[in-house]
């Protein structure tokens, strides 16, 4: 039961930070939210008995992925028009 | 660019974006009376992952017929050939991490193939990223720095031991080299002076690549098959056993740091050649 409300929190956490990362007029913003996307769905893998998914999601999906998409927008605008 | 206050695009996107909510939340809502993946593998026995999970690929089938169903527990009498943390000795696969004997022994020729992927992509930045100006870290603060130098040398220590254990705890060389790229990452966004040579690092990168394509040939001709297994396993489940995992998983672990370092550097500050 307890399993069950944690994932449930997890999904929801997932698609709202996935609804935030299209809606949000700041892209830096929207950049963060997808790493918190990446961080909740590796803690879903990590329930769901994937461990090895759990590591590279967190290093690649959280943190190089964001760092990457950080650049972007530093060499280009951060609002969105 | 004109303003409108209906964006198309915003709006196919928040349809995708609920089409896969729906999907996400449905099997909560399962009644058990859905459609199986398929027929045939309905019976476990018929599952490779089963032959896998047995690590006896070459006689699995004989094993499991004599062991009546009874796949993981040895019962008097029945001979299984059945894999025991710590006892077997020179099993057909080393690694105690069933991802690891599968991902780098059974399916060897797919990690080098991705490893060719992330090598082509970063080749295809430093080409891109030529002639780029550098973007300066702005209000540098001393915390920051000295933070990320008391960090760093922690994140490395956690990246070599994600990919040194690879073959006993998960992890690998792919995530281990993630993390080492991130500790570099960390280190040359909050501090401005510093910057390492990536010459070397590229030296380090394509020494690593040659090291792993040779030792896979190197099992072409001592064993029968490319990336074959041609050291002795030892003990399954002790630090040092399964020699040729390690050394191969080590040699990635190094090639993907490097890689994904020099590629973050160049999209941080463009390719220099220094």
């Amino acid at each position: 039961m307890l399993l069950l409300i944690m994932f449930i929190f997890l999904f929801i956490l997932i698609f709202l930070s996935a609804l935030f990362a299209v809606l949000a007029k700041d892209l830096l913003f929207c950049v963060i939210s997808l790493g918190v996307m990446s961080l909740a769905t590796s803690i879903v893998f990590f329930i769901l008995n994937a461990p090895d998914v759990a590591i590279t999601e967190a290093s690649v999906g959280a943190a190089l992925t964001t760092a990457i998409y950080v650049f972007g927008v530093r060499r280009t605008e951060r609002e969105e028009k | 660019m004109r303003e409108t206050s209906f964006n198309t695009g915003k709006f196919f996107a928040l349809i995708i974006v609920a089409v896969l909510g729906i999907f996400m939340i449905s099997p909560f809502f399962d009644t058990g009376s859905g459609k199986k993946i398929s027929p045939r593998l309905e019976n476990l026995k018929d599952r490779v992952s089963l032959h896998y999970g047995l690590k006896n690929v070459n006689d699995a089938s004989k094993n499991i017929e004599e062991c009546q169903g009874d796949y993981y527990t040895c019962r008097e009498g029945v001979k299984c050939n059945n894999v025991i943390y710590k006892e077997t000795a020179d099993a057909e696969t080393g690694p105690a991490n069933l991802v690891t004997s599968i991902v780098l022994d059974y399916r060897a020729f797919d990690t080098l193939g991705e490893i060719t992927v992330l090598f082509i992509s970063i080749l295809g930045v430093a080409l891109l990223m030529t002639g780029f100006p550098a973007l300066p870290v702005k209000n540098e603060s001393m915390i920051q720095s000295a933070g990320a130098k008391f960090l760093v040398p922690i994140i490395m220590l956690v990246g070599i031991y994600i990919f040194l254990h690879g073959h006993l705890t998960p992890g690998g060389g792919f995530p281990g080299g993630a993390v080492i790229a991130t500790g570099f990452l960390l280190m040359f966004m909050t501090s401005g002076d510093y910057n390492f040579r990536s010459r070397r690092f590229k030296t380090v990168e394509t020494a690593a690549g040659t090291i792993i394509v040779a030792l896979a040939i190197a099992g072409l001709i001592f064993k029968d098959s490319f990336f074959a297994n041609f050291l002795p396993n030892g003990r399954l489940g002790d630090l040092f056993s399964s020699f040729l995992i390690v050394i191969i998983y080590s040699l990635i672990g190094i090639k993907v740091g490097s890689e994904l370092s020099v590629g973050l550097r160049n999209l941080y500050t463009g390719e220099k050649d220094d």
